[in-house]
């Protein structure tokens, strides 16, 4: 055993813990951090956003050019190759891998492979590999293991015919068609990239819509664009039992009596923390209900010295986030100012269109404030979303009473991702939503939504209290 | 050819010369570039060619097989093995396509066709069914690697199988030969010599795809290899977990663990336990084919 006293024991090398790992060395503290995968990057980087969003891009290039029809004929193949749908994803790992190793190597920050665990609250044992152990001690340990996806015992997930959000990518060919169980975020950001590629997917869930958690404006704008690439979402079903029948299709049974059939399945019904190896127990830590750890708004969970930060507190388990709790909770550690917490985090989803949202959502708003003030812009309307093909898309301002403080923003269309940083930065510098017209944004562009929004709040002030000179622009 | 070798033939068996000209002769023939090697049965090509039809009329699949007895027969047999679990037993073709589906037929039709023409030969039979063993053996322990993985289970199936198909080429081409001699370890030896090289010809002839020549190629000297690397090394694994399985020995971990490939593919002590828990059952299934 060597006792090796680290200012920081990180453990687990994703966005949460890299970020905490190069917070603290800025800051010249001693830092090891643990990753049990011979990479650093986390599922972040192998197994979920990047390989998943390089799919997505490729599959949206394909469409693109599908769409100058006249000019060229764009066709997916049935049964096309993987790799070839996910071209350049390995140039982007090994170059995220280069980046991530530099800024590590960089900052002086010890890097150890292996898995973690526990020896007592100041102790962590790394077992490598070939099943040799260590041990190290930190003052300060901060758990970011991530999560993997769920794997309830009655699906029966084979990695062949019913897959897993990680090891759908592994698939060689597309499938004819393909069942998607489940319609949160990673359910209908799958769901979608394949129907765009020409796989017949249905989508299945116990809720009435899609992403129900979102506004209905903005669930409802994704179901239709979904099914008119060709998907099929079946609402308010639960699966009772699913199988591979031993010969050419995954079968699924509802609870309602309806069956459905498809070459693959997906499951994507939830993510669990990886919290399993860790050795709580010895740390003086055990998860709650939710198989989560609990951490207060620094990330600090009940063992003082002990912080948790990304998937393992669970929402919003956003990559961005996670980076924000990592960089947190060192600097709480350390005795530094760690900053207000942030209360306006945007959430990015890269279904097919993107959907965005920051804020309240129209209906938040109305439980809080009463009678608020909605804008909706469609991105017929901006002649950038005409130009660029781009007119599934929605953009929905949500104001105070008085129409004058934005209270929420939610995009649906591509670009949503970017775009709602504009909203964003006004909720957060607390701006009159006047801020959008009496600026100026490039033309074509599809800010110019904000614009078009902006002007229709502004319209509801009514005309005696509206005491700005635009008015009569709108 | 091997005039010399045979004059100081010691009674135990063929000499060290003999062998030495016998990779040579093998050597020749490669290098002349007309080496003989098995086409895949014309039956079993058409199988292929129906099941990527997705409008293949059953009948005419379940026709096309019939017309192979030996293709029939395994098909069968393999269709009510272990590996299949059939809920109920399958006693005609078209009742084991109907069951298996077009998918999984082809997988049975690939391995029988792999059977019936490379690790087959009258005069070396026991040798063949080691390798052929050793091949389908392989193939289920790279299914499991893969699985736990989360990594491509059919590939990992196919390069498992083809992984050693350099093997039994080899020996076919020694047989051929008009001086073929029995095999033992010296023999295996030459084999060994030629079979990577003899497997990347057939490789490229059958137009197998990249990984699976890349399998073939690299399964032992992973670490070579420039791509697929990993899948390379998962065979390496495949084969290692395989022995183990088939010795009596108490702790296979213990063996395994330092082993390079199960390193490479971060595969931990404990991954491993859980992976050698399916030992008897992969055994069951290794038994069927």
């Amino acid at each position: 055993m060597s006792d090796v006293p680290y200012d920081f024991v990180i453990i687990g090398s994703g966005p949460a813990g890299q970020k905490a790992a190069i917070q603290a060395s800025k800051k010249g503290c001693r830092v090891a951090l643990i990753e049990r995968d011979r990479q650093v990057g986390g599922s972040c980087v192998y197994r979920g956003t990047i390989p998943s969003k390089t799919l997505r891009e490729n599959a949206l290039q394909l469409a693109r050019a599908s769409q100058c029809q006249q000019a060229v004929t764009v066709q997916v193949e049935q049964h096309a190759p993987m790799n070839h749908l996910m071209s350049r994803l390995q140039q982007v790992l090994d170059s995220h891998d280069h980046l991530i190793a530099d800024q590590l190597g960089r900052n002086g920050i010890t890097c150890i492979h292996g898995r973690a665990t526990f020896k007592n609250p100041h102790e962590v044992a790394v077992t490598r590999v070939d099943g040799t152990s260590d041990t190290l001690t930190g003052k300060h340990v901060v758990i970011a293991t991530g999560s993997r996806p769920r794997s309830p015992d009655d699906i029966p997930v084979d990695h062949e015919y019913i897959l897993d959000s990680d090891s759908v990518l592994s698939m060689c060919y597309l499938p004819e068609s393909m069942l998607v169980l489940g319609s949160g975020v990673i359910a209908c950001e799958y769901a979608s990239i394949f129907a765009l590629l020409g796989v017949n997917v249905t989508m299945v869930d116990r809720f009435a819509s899609p992403l129900g958690f979102l506004d209905p404006d903005l669930s409802a704008r994704f179901q239709d664009s979904f099914e008119a690439f060709g998907g099929r979402f079946v609402g308010n079903a639960k699966v009772s039992d699913i199988y591979w029948d031993g010969a050419c299709e995954v079968v699924a049974r509802m609870d309602n009596g309806l069956q459905l059939s498809a070459e693959k399945a997906l499951f994507a019904l939830g993510r669990m923390a990886n919290v399993d190896s860790l050795g709580l127990a010895a740390a003086g830590l055990e998860v709650n209900q939710y198989g989560i750890l609990d951490a207060d708004e620094n990330c600090q969970t009940k063992v003082p010295h002990i912080y948790a930060v990304g998937d393992v507190i669970g929402a919003p388990a956003l990559a961005s986030s996670s980076m924000d709790q990592g960089r947190r909770a060192v600097r709480h550690a350390l005795g530094l100012p760690p900053g207000a917490p942030a209360h306006t985090i945007p959430s990015g989803i890269y279904t097919i269109p993107e959907i965005a949202s920051v804020g309240l959502t129209e209906l938040q708003a109305r439980k809080e404030y009463g009678s608020v003030k909605v804008a909706k812009v469609d991105f017929a309307e901006v002649a950038r979303g005409q130009i660029a093909g781009i007119q599934d898309g929605l953009l929905k301002m949500v104001s105070d009473p008085e129409g004058k403080y934005l209270l929420g923003c939610q995009i649906v269309g591509e670009g949503a991702t970017e775009l709602i940083h504009l909203a964003q930065m006004a909720l957060v510098s607390q701006q009159p939503v006047d801020i959008f017209v009496e600026n100026i944004f490039n033309f074509p562009t599809l800010a110019e939504a904000y614009r078009i929004g902006a002007l229709a709040v502004i319209a509801q002030r009514g005309a005696a209290n509206d005491e700005s000179s635009l008015a009569a622009v709108v | 050819m091997l005039e010399a070798a045979q004059a100081t033939e010691p009674p135990a068996g063929p000499p060290q010369e003999f062998f030495d000209a016998l990779s040579a002769a093998i050597t020749a023939e490669i290098e002349s570039g007309e080496l003989e090697l098995p086409l895949l049965p014309t039956s079993a090509m058409q199988v292929f060619h129906l099941a990527s039809d997705a409008d293949a009329d059953i009948g005419k699949v379940a026709g096309m097989i019939e017309t192979d007895q030996k293709l029939a027969t395994g098909v069968l047999r393999v269709a009510n093995s272990v590996a299949y679990s059939p809920r109920q037993e399958i006693v005609t073709l078209r009742q084991a396509i109907m069951r298996l589906g077009l998918k999984s037929l082809c997988e049975i039709v690939l391995g029988a066709a792999f059977k019936a023409t490379v690790f087959s030969d009258d005069r070396y039979m026991e040798p063949m069914e080691r390798y052929w063993r050793t091949g389908i053996g392989a193939a289920l322990w790279a299914k499991e690697l893969a699985r736990l993985r989360r990594k491509n289970v059919e590939t990992a199936y196919l390069c498992g199988m083809l992984h050693n198909v350099g093997q039994p080429m080899t020996l076919k081409i020694i047989s051929g030969m008009d001086d073929a001699p029995a095999f033992d370890d010296a023999l295996s030896e030459v084999i060994g010599r030629h079979a990577i090289q003899v497997g990347g010809i057939l490789a490229d002839r059958w137009q197998l795809p990249e990984v699976v020549k890349t399998c073939i190629t690299y399964h032992d000297n992973f670490e070579a290899a420039e791509n697929y690397r990993d899948e390379a090394c998962a065979v390496r694994a495949a084969v290692e977990l395989l022995n183990s399985s088939s010795e009596e020995d108490e702790d296979p971990a213990a063996l395994l663990m330092p082993q390079a490939c199960f390193q490479e593919l971060n595969i931990y002590p404990d991954d491993l336990a859980g992976l050698l828990e399916q030992r008897s059952r992969l055994a069951l299934a290794l038994e069927s084919f």
